[in-house]
């Protein structure tokens, strides 16, 4: 199911917030409510899927109790590599059978398996729980609430990817605790402006973005038309992504629950390793606990840095789909952090409007990578930016991409917003409503474009 | 509660977690989220209960205030006609067939005819309709399928299924209550808005309960030059390009004949069924030394083969004729005027009775490939 239908909104959410307010004097029945309506929720797509998803989920939760009463860390490793073999299993096989058939010349089977959606988010967040134990963050949960950690329906397709020990110890607080008028009041609008991303901005640059890669894998475009999809694409990226976090941590909220916030208008950084900081902040935080440290970060020499760093991003960028496209954007970012710590380490700050510059043009031939389907593409929409086709013009430009760019770059996040900006007054509230009901209309009829990140 | 407008604005591009507007009272957290879930509510509440009162598509119980018809979107309406099971025969296409009468129909052919031809219908639009005639009506008395080159030979057919108006998928199937689904829309304010003036007198129905309305301005209103020169505006150009080989004819995909091909693989055998391809006016038909002629003439053949499996001829219209090549007939390149209608019921007619061409109508056969 997906959040910006009218199914969802008004019979989905408001049936199951209901519910678990009904219910709400009693922890283990809203907690069993809210993993039904996970259920219903995950399996509207596809079904098949549902027994996958509890089976990771039990096995996990499984492993972890016998680890708890054996003591054997080889159940924790055992688990962990179980997890990334399903992950390998549904999301890597045809990418590495792919490979070998290029490097051998053989002509192999494909699988042909459908990627459960959602999978690269919640097997990170199974692996991130059995490697706690392992680094001695122990924490032993009840089945119930751990089910509810991994299959908590606003943020189980597309995150945040949220951490064990943020959530669960939530789940037991009473959603009528004092303030539950502010965290409705305040997750309904988050809720309201994530959907107004989503459908008002994002799906409305898709149509740009779409068009100018479509055109562009043919052949190279000129440079207007170039320079206006790149940009329609970073923008779509962008109020597309951070829309679905903003309508989990809305919903979320509104149940009573707080997760961690995922972007802080990452288009004002005005360096690589700003940026980071600022996009898809849990994916950050999770490939700095579980990959760049581990794998020696930036206090063991600066090979072991690089070395660290360059792995983690590589490893970032396939975790984002099964391609070489993917790896080659990670990899440029990890060259792109590495190049600017150094440069940092010579303390010779740029001027912060050139440093923005660089860093949103490095930032957007990321992006290019990331949206092209294979290198011709790439290499044909980098030979548009580069005027090599073409001067063009400026028809494809729209206000909403530079209501969008505004937005990004000089308006408050969302999250931000509802916490500091949000004025709490009847007209204020009406305005909202009205947002909210015309989102309701404007999705009315029309086929529901899916969020990016579902696709990883 | 005081604000400063100005310092609130510019606090926005603030990176910083302490700036706050507020100052004085405490913010009333319950007064707002009770108005912003509420209103929320009515709003949505009062739309539905707006639709289901003034009925404007006609697939609700009917009421007191029902008022069927008053939207020009067809893709809304014309369901409920089709379930009203007044009708056992049907023409199926887009605004070319618009204005074939139903009781014009009835005098020629005998049934009891609705108009279901949407406005700019894509073929797949028209295979939903299409379907849903067949099974609230599995034994039709005869059925016109409208086969115009521009739409059913469109090579993305299949991924051009919608136009820009909204398509209730919803309203075609044979479950009543996910109709509720495709209520809320950006069209339902003026559809309400259309339906209380049809109420109050104020406007006509755009089309009758058989699904016919004539959506030209009147012939009373008709000028010549006016449509000499929309036309004129339309025009393909008459050039002459390197040929497709036959290699690259039989090459080309025309996805919407699979749906032509299981629509009429789905007719009973004991309904009468007419192909047609409406006359649209001769400046807008491929030239046929064009590779889009040739184009258009292989995609023809197909439909002739596809009609003779089941022993039908197509009766092709747009051709260069009297008729066709007169602009006094048209209000622009593809719409004819109202009297024309009765013109083309005519020759469908006598080609259906004796199997013979006209002046304004070609028989395809198969065997003319």
């Amino acid at each position: 199911m997906l959040f910006q239908t009218q199914l969802f909104l008004l019979v989905f959410f408001p049936v199951t917030l209901g519910l678990f307010f009904l219910v709400s004097a009693r922890a283990n029945v809203r907690i069993a409510v809210l993993i039904a309506a996970s259920l219903v929720f995950y399996g509207w797509w596809d079904a098949r899927f549902v027994p996958l998803l509890i089976g990771q989920a039990v096995f996990t939760w499984l492993f972890a109790e016998l680890y708890f009463r054996i003591g054997s860390r080889a159940l924790l490793w055992l688990a962990i590599a179980a997890n990334l073999a399903v992950l390998a299993l549904f999301k890597y096989a045809d990418f590495i059978v792919g490979n070998v058939e290029a490097a051998t010349g053989l002509s192999l089977p494909r699988s042909t398996w459908i990627l459960p959606i959602g999978i690269s988010f919640f097997t990170f967040e199974l692996i991130s729980y059995l490697a706690d134990q392992l680094r001695g963050r122990e924490k032993r949960y009840g089945f119930s609430r751990f089910l509810l950690f991994v299959l908590f329906f606003p943020r189980l397709i597309a995150g945040p990817i949220v951490r064990h020990d943020e959530i669960i110890g939530q789940f037991d607080a009473d959603p009528r605790r004092p303030g539950v008028s502010e965290r409705l009041g305040k997750g309904f609008v988050l809720l309201v402006i994530g959907l107004a991303k989503k459908v008002l901005i994002a799906d409305q640059l898709a149509g740009t973005a779409d068009t100018f890669f479509a055109a562009a894998a043919i052949q190279p475009q000129p440079l207007f038309e170039s320079w206006i999809g790149t940009l329609a694409f970073t923008l779509q990226l962008y109020f597309d992504f951070s829309a679905y976090t903003d309508m989990a941590m809305g919903m979320s909220l509104m149940m009573g629950f707080v997760l961690p916030p995922n972007f802080d208008a990452p288009y004002r950084s005005t360096s690589i390793r700003a940026f980071w900081r600022r996009w898809h902040m849990t994916l950050s935080r999770y490939i700095r606990d579980y990959l760049y440290i581990p794998l020696g970060g930036s206090r063991n020499g600066v090979a072991r840095y690089v070395l660290a760093t360059m792995a983690s991003m590589s490893l970032c960028g396939l975790w984002h789909g099964a391609g070489w496209t993917f790896i080659l954007w990670g990899a440029m970012h990890g060259a792109g952090l590495i190049t600017c710590r150094v440069w940092q380490g010579f303390g010779l700050p740029l001027p912060a409007p050139l440093a923005w510059v660089l860093t949103m043009l490095f930032v957007m031939a990321g992006w290019v990578l990331f949206r092209s389907p294979d290198f011709s593409t790439a290499l044909s929409v980098f030979t548009g930016l580069a005027g090599q086709a073409g001067i063009g013009s400026a028809s494809s430009a729209s206000w909403i991409m530079a209501a969008g760019a505004a937005a990004a770059l000089l308006g408050p996040t969302s999250l931000r917003y509802v916490h500091q900006y949000l004025l709490v007054w009847r007209s204020a509230a009406i305005f909202w409503a009205a947002v909210f009901v015309y989102c309701l209309l404007a999705i009315g009829g029309r086929d529901p474009t899916d969020f990016i990140y579902f696709q990883f | 509660m005081s604000l400063s407008p100005i310092a609130y604005l510019k606090s926005f591009a603030s990176d910083r977690d302490d700036v706050t507007v507020w100052s004085g009272d405490a913010p009333n957290w319950r007064s707002f989220t009770a108005w912003a879930i509420v209103s929320s509510a009515a709003v949505v509440a009062t739309l539905f209960l707006a639709t289901f009162a003034l009925n404007p598509f006609g697939n609700f119980p009917e009421t007191a205030l029902s008022q069927k018809f008053a939207d020009d979107n067809q893709r809304f309406d014309y369901p409920s006609i089709v379930r009203s099971g007044l009708h056992d025969s049907a023409v199926f296409g887009s605004s070319t067939s618009r204005l074939l009468e139903p009781a014009a129909l009835h005098e020629a052919f005998g049934g009891r005819f609705a108009n279901l031809s949407f406005d700019a219908g894509t073929a797949w639009e028209q295979t939903q309709i299409f379907k849903l005639f067949l099974r609230e009506e599995p034994t039709p008395k005869m059925v016109v399928l409208s086969v115009d080159g521009f739409i059913w030979c469109d090579p993305q057919a299949d991924k051009k299924r919608l136009t820009f108006r909204l398509f209730p998928e919803g309203f075609y199937d044979a479950n009543p209550f996910n109709d509720l689904g495709d209520i809320l829309n950006l069209e339902l304010a003026d559809t309400l808005n259309k339906a209380v003036k049809v109420m109050l007198g104020s406007r006509q129905p755009y089309f009758d309960d058989d699904g016919f309305g004539d959506f030209t301005p009147g012939e009373a209103n008709y000028d010549l030059a006016r449509a000499q020169q929309h036309i004129r505006s339309e025009a393909k150009a008459k050039r002459s390009e390197p040929q497709l080989s036959v290699a690259e004819l039989s090459s080309l995909s025309f996805p919407a004949l699979n749906w032509l091909e299981d629509i009429l693989a789905t007719i009973p055998a004991a309904t009468d069924v007419i192909l047609a391809r409406m006359p649209i006016n001769v400046a807008i038909q491929p030239w046929p030394a064009s590779r889009l002629g040739q184009s258009d003439a292989e995609c023809l053949a197909r439909i002739a083969d596809l009609a003779a499996r089941r022993g039908l001829t197509v009766f092709d219209m747009a051709i260069a004729s009297p008729l066709t090549s007169n602009d006094s007939n048209y209000w622009d390149s593809l719409h004819y005027r109202l009297p024309v209608g009765r013109q083309i019921v005519a020759a469908l007619h006598d080609a259906f009775a004796d199997g013979s061409s006209s002046s304004i109508l070609t028989i395809r056969r198969a065997a003319d490939r």
